[in-house]
């Protein structure tokens, strides 16, 4: 029993070290000088960005965060695309909430490899990726509800 | 005599140096002389060809500062207008629609009857086709094309009106747009391809999303195989079979714990393989519109190229039909 209980606590520990991970962009610190681009390739962008998450949005994030903080840096760096296809599910989970933004992850892990050869492919830390952010998958349903 | 508190010592030393520094700059021939070989007089040619240099050099920030330098020096100078009709296209080139669009909008209120009216309300068109508010962007084509003086720059208006129609899709209003420019413009030749290539784009080959989510939910990765991603559709029936197999395997030897693991990950796989299979098709569309829009653009119904697709360089003959 107090095993069981031990297990939870370091479960849902884990849980918030993933969530208060930090969201590294890649761009992040950078000198911006007057009137250069400072867009970095726009991906995931928020309706609301100070909207609070609900626990659903929360543990599924956490689970992400766990994911890019314990799993990626072991399993290494292998997603093809921008942003990885983690980074993708997160942001799409913040943009559509729980259960639309998993759905989209689970259909970005599926259709990767034909996007690959049908995106334009950005030079991103060092190498070049293909660019399928989320507005390129809900483009068809989220503009027409009246978002931009 | 009262003697100097160390306070107060420390107050007087710094000023000695100063006063010493200053001594040495006034009596220094060299420093006098070198003020006096560089000194330049900014008149207001000098200063708007420096603005000009930076807008022609594409440096639009330092144009903007240099022409409102102008404006601030030589506020009553004949040239005043022409510097704020070349502030608002220098934010207009530096991508900064708002500021454009404000600086066009006080060129036309400093300046009524100004010679740059047309053009002023055509770059406000412009930026709000650039930030995506055609029916706004239309207003503004339409009162430059009653402004415009001249033909071309009504042409022009023309042109954009028909162009944010085609940007909202609006195939119909996008080919009888361009069917207004007049037949003595420049653009007629070019408008009259464009409408007629419009009139038929419902010839380009589409997919249909609602098949290809209905495909998909029938058999994964059929969806998938019909918006020809032969790779994503081996992917998605190999997943789904996988756990589908793995979830009929773990309840059958009573492993309810793994089959419900399993199962809620099969949900995942198998709601995003229908979501990628109809997300598949509209991409297809977009891009099938995308690649005729931009051959109407090029202006070519028949191209021949080098194709690099594949691994090898294969000579194409292109026929836009």
């Amino acid at each position: 029993m107090f095993f069981k209980f031990i297990l939870i606590l370091l479960f849902f520990g884990f849980l918030l070290v993933g969530f208060n991970k930090k969201e590294g962009g890649a761009g992040e610190g950078r000198w911006v000088e007057p009137w250069k681009d400072e867009s970095f390739p726009a991906s995931g962008k928020v309706r609301n960005p100070e909207k609070t998450p609900s626990p659903g949005e929360m543990v599924v994030q956490g689970l992400i965060g766990f994911f890019q903080t314990y799993i990626s840096p072991v399993d290494g760096d292998r997603c093809p695309s921008y942003p990885t296809c983690s980074h993708y599910a997160f942001q799409a989970v913040r943009k559509h909430g729980a259960l639309v933004g998993m759905v989209m992850g689970f259909g970005r892990l599926i259709h990767e490899s034909d996007e690959i050869q049908r995106a334009p492919m950005i030079w991103i830390n060092n190498s070049y990726r293909s660019y399928d952010p989320v507005e390129n998958n809900d483009f068809w349903w989220y503009k027409k509800l009246g978002n931009r | 005599m009262p003697e100097l508190r160390p306070s107060d010592k420390n107050l007087v030393e710094p000023l000695r140096f100063q006063l010493f520094l200053l001594l040495i700059c006034f009596f220094s021939p060299s420093a006098a002389l070198s003020a006096e070989g560089e000194k330049v007089s900014v008149d207001a040619k000098l200063q708007m060809d420096l603005a000009d240099h930076f807008y022609q050099e594409g440096d639009y920030y330092r144009a903007v500062t240099e022409y409102k330098r102008f404006l601030f020096f030589f506020p009553r100078h004949a040239r005043t207008e022409e510097a704020q009709w070349k502030i608002a296209r220098s934010y207009f080139h530096g991508k900064k629609w708002d500021e454009a669009i404000s600086a066009s909008d006080n060129l036309i209120k400093k300046f009524p009857s100004t010679a740059y009216q047309a053009e002023a309300l055509l770059l406000t068109g412009l930026c709000f086709k650039e930030k995506k508010e055609y029916s706004q962007a239309r207003f503004f084509f339409g009162k430059a094309k009653e402004e415009a003086a001249d033909a071309p720059t009504a042409d022009e208006a023309q042109w954009q009106i028909a162009a944010t129609y085609l940007k909202e899709e609006k195939w119909k209003e996008a080919s009888s747009e361009y069917r207004k420019i007049n037949k003595s413009s420049k653009l007629y030749f070019k408008s009259e391809y464009f409408a007629q290539g419009l009139d038929r784009i419902h010839e380009i080959p589409q997919k249909s999303p609602a098949t290809a989510g209905i495909l998909a939910a029938i058999l994964p990765g059929s969806g998938h195989l019909y918006c020809e991603r032969y790779r994503d559709a081996s992917i998605a029936f190999l997943l789904n079979g996988a756990f589908i197999w793995g979830i009929v395997e773990a309840f059958e030897r009573k492993n309810y714990v793994i089959g419900g693991i399993l199962t809620f990950l099969e949900l995942g796989w198998y709601s995003g393989n229908i979501y990628s299979a109809v997300a598949s098709a509209h991409k297809y569309n977009k891009k099938k519109k995308e690649e005729y829009l931009d051959h109407l653009g090029k202006g070519g119904l028949f191209s021949v190229g080098v194709s690099l697709r594949g691994k090898s360089p294969v000579l194409a003959l292109t026929y836009v039909f």
